[in-house]
């Protein structure tokens, strides 16, 4: 019985040392917390803007990767199916959040021009959740005019240009009446869709790299929508886009 | 009842090593954060308060850092059992050495064989875990592996010196 007491209580003993022992260096990871969920490049701590990938909504068709590894910038790697002769909209493709105490001002960048060849055009909008991502011309629009009539001018605000159908259009002012913009290259029928300064590309180049910067208040949300039309030659491909998130003015 | 005189001995050893490399790992985190001006939040969500850095690089540079703090603390610490054991052990400290101290009234300073054991045996216990732990580090990029190596090899030729003073002893014996 003391046998067993003995060793009972030397047991303790040695665990008592073996737990002296740990606790400094768990005590120094638990200060510097390595966070394995991916938020920045697999370790730490809290960026300034917070990339939500919509990974419910669209199954296999959408892949994404993120890194997390400059402060000032989100880099994502996104991969959107392309579907013969259909425009696919991917709305709410990312939920972007400011995660900071202060005011961010946020762009997103085409890093590169999509190498795949199975589309025929493809871009993606910053807008916020309050708002639409596009909206329709309500008259028809010939070339060389330059004042549009849209439904909802205020979407367009900070904008530099817009995509109106194919056609990148300079943007000059906003007005409650109607855009101004640079004189139209083609005519345009009423209800066309305007989109305000996507990430634009078509399978010849790249029209558009950067969307427009919105300045986004503590917690508050943006939203980013892409939009891919694929080809008649070839079946469903997927393209591969590189990303950036930037917050340009905050560092 | 009887309880093990090593392990008391052990547990005994151990606390003074344990809150030098806490104090050394905060005192590496606070330094290297005003000295590469980074900047960060507390996270007060636990027990402990946590530090929440904007990017991985600046994680990794506090991290690296303040592990090698760490790893320079227990250097210091090993190191002074080590002249300790080799010029101020009982079973082999020279007389005229003896002599100097007593009159200096340092005769404290002489330790004996079991207090010199235990204690080098719990700070190299310290600087190997943490060397392992800091091996898993380096392996997924969080730690400089420059800083690593001369970690490591500051920790074998400490325990290369607490070797040939355990083969003197065993020797005497």
């Amino acid at each position: 019985m003391k046998y067993y007491k003995n060793l009972i209580l030397n047991g303790f003993l040695f665990i008592a040392f073996l737990l002296i022992l740990l606790a400094p260096p768990f005590f120094s990871t638990f200060l510097l917390p390595s966070n394995s969920s991916g938020e920045v490049a697999g370790w730490t701590s809290r960026p300034l803007l917070r990339v939500v990938p919509n990974e419910q909504d669209f199954d296999d068709l959408v892949d994404f990767v993120l890194d997390y590894s400059r402060p000032d910038q989100v880099k994502a790697t996104v991969k959107l199916t392309a579907f013969s002769q259909h425009l696919a909209i991917y709305h709410r493709l990312f939920v972007l959040e400011n995660t900071s105490s202060r005011e961010l001002e946020l762009k997103i960048l085409l890093a590169q021009p999509p190498k795949e060849r199975g589309f025929e055009a493809g871009g993606l909008v910053l807008f916020s959740p309050d708002s639409d991502y596009f909206a329709r011309l309500e008259k028809s629009a010939a070339r060389g005019e330059t004042l549009l009539k849209v439904e909802q001018p205020q979407l367009f605000q900070l904008a530099k240009n817009i995509l109106l159908e194919e056609e990148v259009i300079k943007l000059l002012m906003v007005t409650p009446s109607g855009l101004i913009t640079s004189p139209l290259q083609q005519s345009h029928p009423a209800g066309s869709l305007v989109y305000p300064q996507p990430i634009y590309f078509t399978s010849q180049q790249v029209k558009n790299w950067a969307t427009r910067s919105l300045r986004l208040a503590p917690g508050e949300k943006a939203i980013v929508t892409g939009f891919i039309k694929g080809t008649s030659r070839l079946p469903s491909t997927k393209l591969e886009l590189k990303l950036l998130f930037q917050l340009p003015n905050n560092f | 009842m009887t309880t093990s005189k090593i392990l008391l001995q052990l547990i005994k050893e151990a606390f003074l090593p344990a809150l030098i490399i806490i104090a050394a790992k905060l005192s590496g985190v606070v330094l290297s954060l005003y000295y590469f001006q980074i900047e960060w939040q507390p996270q007060t969500k636990y027990l402990i308060p946590q530090l929440t850095l904007y990017s991985t690089q600046d994680f990794i540079r506090v991290s690296s850092w303040s592990n090698f703090g760490v790893i320079l603390s227990l250097w210091l610490g090993l190191g002074w059992i080590l002249v300790k054991a080799h010029l101020l052990h009982e079973t082999h400290i020279t007389p005229k050495l003896t002599l100097s101290l007593i009159n200096l009234r340092l005769k404290s300073l002489i330790s004996n064989t079991f207090d010199l054991s235990h204690q080098a045996l719990v700070w190299l216990a310290y600087l190997w875990l943490l060397l392992l732990f800091f091996a898993v580090e380096v392996y997924f990029g969080i730690f400089y592996w420059q800083l690593y190596l001369i970690s490591l090899g500051g920790g074998i030729i400490l325990s290369w010196f607490f070797i040939v003073d355990l083969e003197r002893e065993i020797k005497l014996q």
